[in-house]
């Protein structure tokens, strides 16, 4: 990494990095004698693959030609292409998990290209066992991916909600930093090292209010990729993780509706064709404050007003052979009002993400898409204290445009490359100063008022390359080269990755690549209150990590995938929050720097079709930061740091009306800080006085483990001829009261170790009606 | 049959790796919460611009789950001395009455003399076993009140929803200093009526409220609030108790500041980064600070 003092330096460097990783890849293929030689002339067949019922696009369906080991993988918008495939008869399977194999013949004929859409049936699993043939993509290189089904995700619910961050939680080296928390910390990076990504904008708050759920409503989901470690060039921006979600295009064919009613929340969702394509909007909300409206009022115990809502809409058209339109948006806001004994306080967050993307296949190999992307992240509260009043509210606004080039060169090489430009606006509004007719000007900073807008931009640019050197061989590289404005620094990401198909049943991979961040997270762990998203200035470095993964994969027998992945991850700048600033003139100011490590392994074993699907699995993991200004500058593990994570899903289907699930999950229990001694101290002219603990290593000790236990029994049955489930949930069967925290309490005559603990067994019911 | 067998032993093998993967973790996750002890020295002394230094303390920290005893925590032979290019204090240890018990603390021999504002003070102190303690601090300019707090203070009757007060406190703004403490001490938690014209034998009381916990430091009787700026309007919050009030406003120096987030924003977990002691723990801080008496009226509901 480097600082540039002009602008203009940017486009060379990136322009060098792109031709240099190029050049590096000789991509032509003819100067190596590993590579093979130039492709074949042959014919193409290019095309989408769709549910046949809903006509939405299916990602990561393989289209073969079985007789030549030609196939392809769609890519996320559902689009394949295969070159080169010999003229004639050839008989073309179509696969994709929970989906009746497609296998018929197609003439192709010589250098000529078709253009087909497959149309693919789902599997009901009713009666015998039905196992979905749905072999391990041999051309996936990207290591530590994990696909989980929609259908699964959603079936693992907590207290009756179904949360697709709540379900990754079930991944092995995916932990939270308590069970009632939906962040995710990530093979040692916490949540503000993942980018989350909702059809191509980033999401800054994927949380609601306090963490509990997040804020994507699974009915709206459509698609769910999370990589955790050594993820290529196309992505940037975080040190840590990956998590891109896609929403559902809605029913091309026909209208339909899924309305549901819980304890906590209801959720609708409506989709149908529109125009020449389909549309989806969906949409949930909480009711806790309408119940405590109904109840009366008490001035001495006042009740808080609570309620979120999210809510998910897309609209996809088809304009001609070539293109593909999408528009799609996604809201959520949180309300908290708390009000009695002279004190108002109303805290808030809310998401707005809105994007529009468009795709055009410019030739049957050459596919582009381009992104133009809107998102906001805000919270704030205000107080007003008998008439003193207080307002604090930090906003991120990202506006973004993508544009991304797949070239399917032949069989043994795909490129793709593209470049990214995003607007930052940072603002950060505080008035502390009692008056609440007062406004901060822009670029205040006094007397209790302050009004700082930074306004920034990033660019950045990508080649990524996927080579076949041989049947047994293939590789990933690429490089990513970012241009931060606020701090005019130039990162340059080199990435590469390796499969090697050692046998017929196990595949081998390593990962390696260096990864930058350039915002950094203000942020508490144990409850989302007040994050503020944060650039990087002249007075911090961009946070880097450099990971290292190597992993295995296997079909260990029939339906059973394995996978053990090893990583190590070495992490330079990272951000930890000083409280206890008041006062801060920069970002150097608000965090302390500092390095770490994160290395463990995970085993997974996943059942992904049949009558019992789920998965076992069990990560190892050791995290270890030093930052001179805290801990005394002695290296020491973050607080969620946990030494083992076994994790057991099961769901399954009885018969076509009873549907049982399981979860199961063991961890270390967090680390928490013990204490040396304590003392007391006072205020000036001591009326009264106070206990202090002097902290032992910053973490150095551990809690009893954490385990849990969760069923769920699903019930499909009809309701006025409508199809319709009833689900019911136990959270925490054996009452298991883990500790979410452990502090000494110095508020007593004497100091006490108090736990607070979580929540105990919660039954819960709930019906969903399909119309 | 036979790849049926081997599918099984490869279950079986993955399945007996997790178990004993298992119980590792099972087995070594917990950490008892410690009993061991690691004593260290603490200071805690604010010196105020006008008025000679007093109320100093120097204690050893005890165990952490231990009851408090200040007995064994109080240093009563520390040399402690504060001076600066013009001055300099010698402290004597008065100890705590036996009636009241608690802590005893030291203070300047010669009470005659004051802290000066706008000056650097050095602090040494020094223990019977030869440990050092030193820090430095600079006395803020001398504040002063603008718009004092009014002699008569009505409280709302309304208990839920406060209306807003019409007084507003303003005070000198200090160079170098952002940040204000303000302090709302009850003088007279007992009496009422007694400064009523004419006077009554109504006896103060609490103000109670939602969030007032009932804890140990809610029996303290002054209020602390932090304020980045130089004005305030009276929030009825401050107030715990009704009758006689001290209303005090500080301009402190940044160790001052830093102790007071220490104390009641820290989480009362000590935190190094916020203490100015080399050789131990504590704070040596200073101020300059204006008061005004007010009388808080009841709401009479």
């Amino acid at each position: 990494m480097r600082r540039v003092r002009k602008r203009w330096r940017f486009v060379p460097l990136m322009v060098l990095g792109v031709l240099g990783s190029v050049m590096a890849l000789r991509a032509d293929g003819t100067e190596s004698g590993d590579v093979p030689e130039a492709p074949l002339a042959g014919g193409t067949l290019s095309g989408y693959v769709v549910d046949i019922e809903t006509g939405e696009k299916l990602i990561g369906a393989s289209v073969e030609f079985v007789e030549h080991r030609l196939g392809a993988a769609t890519n996320v918008d559902g689009y394949f292409v295969v070159k080169n495939i010999p003229p004639g008869t050839q008989q073309v399977r179509v696969r994709s998990l929970g989906y009746s194999e497609i296998l018929e013949e197609i003439t192709i004929s010589d250098e000529g290209s078709q253009r087909r859409t497959f149309e693919m049936t789902p599997i009901e699993v009713e009666g015998d066992v039905v196992t979905v043939t749905a072999e391990r993509d041999k051309r996936e290189i990207t290591l530590s991916k994990v696909e989980i089904p929609v259908e699964q995700l959603s079936q693992l619910r907590i207290g009756g909600e179904a949360d697709v961050f709540r379900a990754l939680q079930f991944l092995p080296g995916v932990l939270t930093s308590s069970q009632i928390s939906s962040g995710l910390y990530i093979r040692g990076g916490s949540p503000d090292q993942n980018l989350v990504l909702i059809d191509g904008a980033t999401v800054y708050n994927p949380s609601h209010l306090l963490g509990f759920f997040s804020t994507f409503n699974p009915d709206a989901v459509k698609d769910v990729d999370l990589i955790k470690g050594a993820y290529p060039a196309e992505y940037g921006g975080r040190l840590s993780a990956v998590l891109d979600l896609r929403q559902k295009d809605g029913n091309n064919n026909e209208f339909e509706g899924v309305a549901s009613l819980g304890l906590i929340s209801t959720r609708l969702s409506l989709q149908g064709p529109i125009g020449k394509g389909s549309y989806f909007i969906g949409g949930r909300r909480t009711y806790l404050d309408l119940i405590t409206s109904l109840l009366p009022e008490d001035p001495e115990n006042p009740l808080p007003d609570f309620y979120f809502y999210d809510v998910n809409a897309k609209v996809t058209q088809t304009l001609g052979e070539n293109d593909v339109l999408q528009a799609s948006g996604f809201a959520s806001e949180d309300v908290l009002g708390l009000e009695g004994g002279g004190l108002a306080f109303d805290l808030g967050l809310s998401n707005y993400v809105g994007g529009l993307r468009w795709t055009h296949t410019f030739a049957e190999d050459l596919f582009y898409s381009m992104n133009a992307t809107y998102s906001r992240y805000s919270t704030g509260f205000t107080g007003e204290n008998s008439g003193f009043f207080f307002e604090a509210r930090n906003t991120i606004t990202d506006v973004t445009a993508k544009g991304k080039l797949e070239w399917y060169q032949s069989e043994d090489l795909t490129l793709k490359t593209g470049l990214d430009a995003t607007r930052y606006r940072f603002n950060y509004f505080q008035n502390f100063s009692g008056d609440s007719g007062v406004t901060a000007q822009q670029g205040q900073n006094d007397a209790g008022r302050v009004n700082l807008i930074v306004d920034d931009w990033t660019a950045a640019g990508y080649l990524q390359a996927n080579y076949a050197f041989s049947d047994m061989l293939s590789a990933q590289t690429g490089v990513r080269v970012d241009y931060f404005d606020l701090s005019e620094t130039v990162t340059v990401d080199p990435r590469a990755a390796l499969r090697w198909q050692a046998t017929e049943d196990v595949a081998l991979k390593a990962g390696w690549g260096i990864y930058h961040q350039y915002l950094r997270l203000a942020t508490q762990p144990d409850f989302s209150f007040f994050d503020t998203w944060m650039p990087t200035d002249s007075t911090v470095e961009p946070a880097k990590a450099v990971h290292y993964v190597l992993s295995a994969e296997t079909e260990l027998f029939d339906g059973f995938d394995l996978n053990v992945d090893l990583y190590y991850k070495d992490l330079e700048n990272l951000s930890e929050l000083n409280n206890l600033v008041t006062n801060a003139d920069n970002v150097g100011d608000v965090f302390y720097s500092g390095v770490g490590t994160a290395y463990g392994a995970e085993v997974f074993l996943q059942k992904k079709s049949g009558r019992l699907v789920g998965w076992l699995g069990y990560g190892l993991g050791w995290v270890n930061v030093r930052f001179d200004s805290v801990n005394r500058g002695q290296e020491f593990r973050p607080k969620y740091d946990r030494r083992h994570d076994l994790k057991v899903v099961g769901q399954y289907s009885l018969n076509d009306r009873w549907n049982l699930g399981a979860s199961f999950t063991f961890q270390s229990g967090q680390s928490y800080t013990g204490a040396t001694s304590r003392f007391r101290t006072e205020l000036p002219d001591a009326k009264s006085d106070y206990d202090i603990i002097v902290p032992s290593q910053r973490y150095g000790l551990r809690l009893p483990p954490s385990h849990q236990l969760n069923l769920n029994v699903n019930y499909s049955t009809t309701i006025f001829g409508l199809d319709s489930r009833l689900l019911l949930d136990v959270y925490n069967v054996y009452s298991r009261r883990d500790i979410w925290f452990r502090f000494y309490d110095t508020e007593g005559e004497t100091v006490e170790v108090t736990d607070v603990r979580l929540l105990p067994i919660l039954p819960t019911i709930a019906l969903e009606v399909k119309f | 049959m036979t790849r049926g067998r081997e599918s099984m032993s490869r279950v079986s093998g993955v399945v007996a790796a997790i178990a004993v993967l298992a119980g590792i973790g099972l087995s070594g996750c917990e950490d008892p919460v410690p009993t061991d002890f690691d004593p260290e020295y603490v200071f805690t002394g604010y010196i105020y611009g006008g008025e000679y230094p007093t109320n100093i303390r120097v204690s050893r920290s005890l165990a952490p789950l231990d009851s408090f005893d200040y007995g064994i925590s109080e240093i009563d032979d520390a040399v402690i001395r504060i001076w600066s290019e013009t001055d300099t204090f010698t402290l004597e240890y008065v100890p705590p009455s036996v009636e009241e018990g608690g802590a005893g603390y030291y203070r300047a021999t010669d009470t005659t003399r004051a802290i000066r504002p706008e000056t650097t003070y050095q602090m040494r102190t020094e223990l019977s076993d030869g440990t050092v303690l030193t820090a430095s601090t600079t006395v803020p300019a001398q504040i002063e009140w603008i718009r004092r707090p009014p002699d008569r203070i009505q409280y709302p009757t309304d208990t839920l929803t406060l209306p807003p007060s019409q007084d507003t406190l303003i005070w000198t703004p200090i160079e170098g200093v952002d940040e204000y403490l303000i302090e709302v001490t009850a003088l007279d938690t007992l009496e009422y009526g007694a400064y009523l014209e004419p006077a009554t034998d109504e006896p103060n009381r609490r103000i109670e409220r939602v969030f007032d916990v009932g804890d140990r430091n809610d029996e303290d009787v002054a209020r602390w609030g932090f304020i980045q700026n130089t004005r305030v309007t009276v929030v009825w919050f401050a107030f715990k108790w009704f009758g006689l009030h001290n209303i005090r406003i500080y301009a402190p120096d940044p160790a001052l500041l830093e102790w007071f987030k220490q104390v009641r924003f820290g989480g009362r977990t000590y935190n190094p980064l916020l203490s100015n002691i080399d050789g131990g723990l504590g704070v040596f801080g200073s101020a300059t600070r204006a008061a005004q008496v007010g009388f808080l009226v009841k709401n009479q509901r």
